[in-house]
């Protein structure tokens, strides 16, 4: 049964001019969007403010995903992390997804509270502060050592798995910055296949890539699609445009039309 | 009618010229605004300057040749190292400068580091980065001898009172680097991470400390030398190091061998420079290069380009 992912009712997007506004459509579960239209006219603002990056500027926006790793966000420019390895930044979609890393992280955030208030109750010689620092010193090191032991797992697993979909286990341990316009392109979307998002917002995400690794990053996508999860993507050549989307949402002065290709 | 005769243009060609010497121009200004701050500073009277001239002369006469005997053993306690150069003051105070230094900026590196993901507006609410902001201006406003010099009155004399002192300030100037440096970054790491729900300390550890890390190392390795330069002052105030020696060379008016002291702390601060461009190497793209090593300057030709070429050009030869 398909599920309604996003809802937008009377939504109006733009900084501080509105570039689309009254925005009335909805995406369900399996489906692939694509947005067209010319530079400037606002794609981009529409994506960043599914995404809950930009506020918009009038009507409201319902997304039904999980808060944690419930959406996928491949910006423009890819968003990846340069010094840092394929693995590294594949990893990152790995975390949002673990269950286990957000209560590790939780808890650790909260031990970092309690070190630095019980550091600034030694300056107040407050009785237990000695007690409170190492206590939740060593639940610090515990949680960091638990952290990184399930990330370590995860990359046995996700990780592996999605780097193998994009044909990047070759250069696993290689920094980004080394990598060709083309192969980062394709850890973008590897990070994309270990977060395993219920809906993906894809800025330009096939753009600058030879046919080649289009399909290498289409066929990888697709995966995901047919395990239910929903794509809106900014494109700009309108026959790929065609050929991948159900519904093609075209900009054009200043309002949103949605044309239904093909059921999902 | 040209183009040129258009008095409109002509405005806009002038002002073409002068936007080509901008650079010029402003630079020009302010060297000429510093010279008329200066001027009111010293109450017109650049006459000083001529008799600095001769200062300077005996200054220099008095200091060279530097004297290198603090680089041989002191007479007490008796010399137990095969070298003696391990017992001379200069090896002793530069020694405890560097341990000084070193144990300040990984203390303070770490509160820095904390501090700064607070500070930094693109990760934290307005409200808290201000604040961030106030303490780490109040541990800066202070210079590291008045804090050493604080430190002296409350714990006394000694190694730790450098310690704290310098740990302090640099907490206070290396977490304004550091957040300079986070906000400096690329938004599109931060928005992915932050879209998918990654929580702050994970987008910090996980995101901004690999993206800037080139940035913190080399504020860090900074910072060590600036401390190890510093270690120079505070130890003049009784906080431990080789600024203690300098100090009393300076009060009994042995120039010679302060100056010698002062060759060693530069050498020292030569080597630290030499080693962060080693470690940032690691982290920002000078590393993918392959550039032909000092190293080999001294091999012949052909060994040179074996090292630099691996076994490649062996193979072409053959």
């Amino acid at each position: 049964m398909n599920q309604t992912l996003l809802e937008l009712q009377g939504l109006e997007v733009g900084y501080s001019e509105p570039l689309i506004h009254d925005i009335n459509l909805s995406i369900q579960s399996g489906e692939v969007i694509a947005i067209v239209g010319p530079s400037g006219i606002g794609k981009t603002t529409l994506l960043r403010t599914i995404a809950g990056l930009v506020r918009p500027l009038d009507g409201s926006i319902k997304i039904n995903v999980e808060k944690r790793g419930g959406l996928g966000y491949i910006p423009q420019k890819l968003g990846l992390v340069r010094h840092a390895s394929v693995e590294h930044n594949i990893a990152l979609g790995a975390i949002s997804s673990s269950k286990s890393m957000e209560k590790l992280s939780q808890i650790r955030t909260a031990s970092i509270a309690v070190f630095v208030f019980s550091i600034l109750g030694t300056f107040f010689q407050t009785p237990l502060s000695g007690v409170l620092i190492l206590l939740s010193g060593l639940i610090i090191l515990a949680s960091t050592v638990l952290s990184q032991w399930t990330l370590h797992q995860e990359k046995q697993t996700t990780v592996w798995d999605s780097m193998k979909a994009v044909k990047l286990t070759e250069k696993r341990y290689e920094p980004v910055r080394r990598l060709s316009g083309g192969q980062q392109r394709r850890v973008a979307t590897a990070r994309t296949l270990a977060q395993s998002p219920s809906l993906i917002v894809a800025d330009e995400f096939l753009s600058e890539l030879d046919d080649t690794n289009v399909d290498i990053v289409i066929e990888a996508m697709m995966q995901l699609i047919k395990s239910g999860s929903s794509l809106v993507m900014v494109e700009h050549n309108i026959r790929r445009a065609q050929k991948l989307a159900n519904k093609i949402w075209t900009v054009e002065d200043g309002k949103l039309h949605e044309e239904v290709i093909k059921d999902a | 009618m040209r183009d040129s005769e258009n008095p409109v243009d002509t405005y806009r060609g002038i002002l073409q010229i002068l936007k080509s010497f901008q650079v010029l121009i402003v630079l020009v200004a302010l060297t000429g605004l510093a010279i008329l701050v200066t001027n009111g500073l010293i109450n017109g009277d650049w006459g000083r300057l001529s008799g600095g001239w001769n200062n300077l002369t005996v200054f220099l006469s008095e200091s060279l040749p530097p004297d290198w005997s603090v680089t041989e053993p002191r007479s007490y306690p008796v010399c137990e190292e095969d070298i003696g150069f391990f017992c001379s003051i200069a090896f002793i105070g530069m020694m405890e400068t560097i341990k000084i230094a070193f144990a300040a900026t990984v203390f303070g590196f770490i509160g820095a580091i904390l501090l700064s993901s607070l500070a930094a507006r693109n990760l934290s609410p307005t409200w808290l980065s201000i604040l961030v902001r106030i303490l780490l201006s109040a541990m800066r406003s202070l210079p590291s001898l008045i804090w050493a010099i604080l430190f002296v009155i409350v714990i006394g004399f000694g190694p730790l009172s450098g310690i704290l002192a310098m740990t302090f300030y640099t907490i206070g100037y290396l977490g304004k680097l550091q957040y300079e440096a986070i906000e400096g970054m690329e938004s599109a790491p931060l928005e992915a991470s932050r879209a998918t729900g990654l929580s702050h300390p994970e987008i910090f550890t996980n995101v901004v400390i690999p993206q800037t890390s080139n940035h913190l190392l080399s504020q860090m390795m900074f910072m060590f030398e600036y401390n190890v330069r510093h270690g120079t002052v505070i130890g003049i105030v009784g906080a431990g190091g080789i600024g203690y020696f300098i100090n009393n060379y300076l009060n009994f008016l042995m120039y010679d061998k302060v100056f010698a002291l002062l060759i060693i702390i530069f050498v020292v601060v030569v080597i630290i420079d030499l080693l962060s461009m080693a470690v940032r190497s690691f982290v920002n793209e000078q590393g993918d290069v392959r550039r032909p090593s000092w190293l080999t300057v001294l091999l012949p030709a052909k060994h040179a380009a074996e090292i630099h070429h691996g076994s490649a050009v062996k193979d072409e030869s053959e």
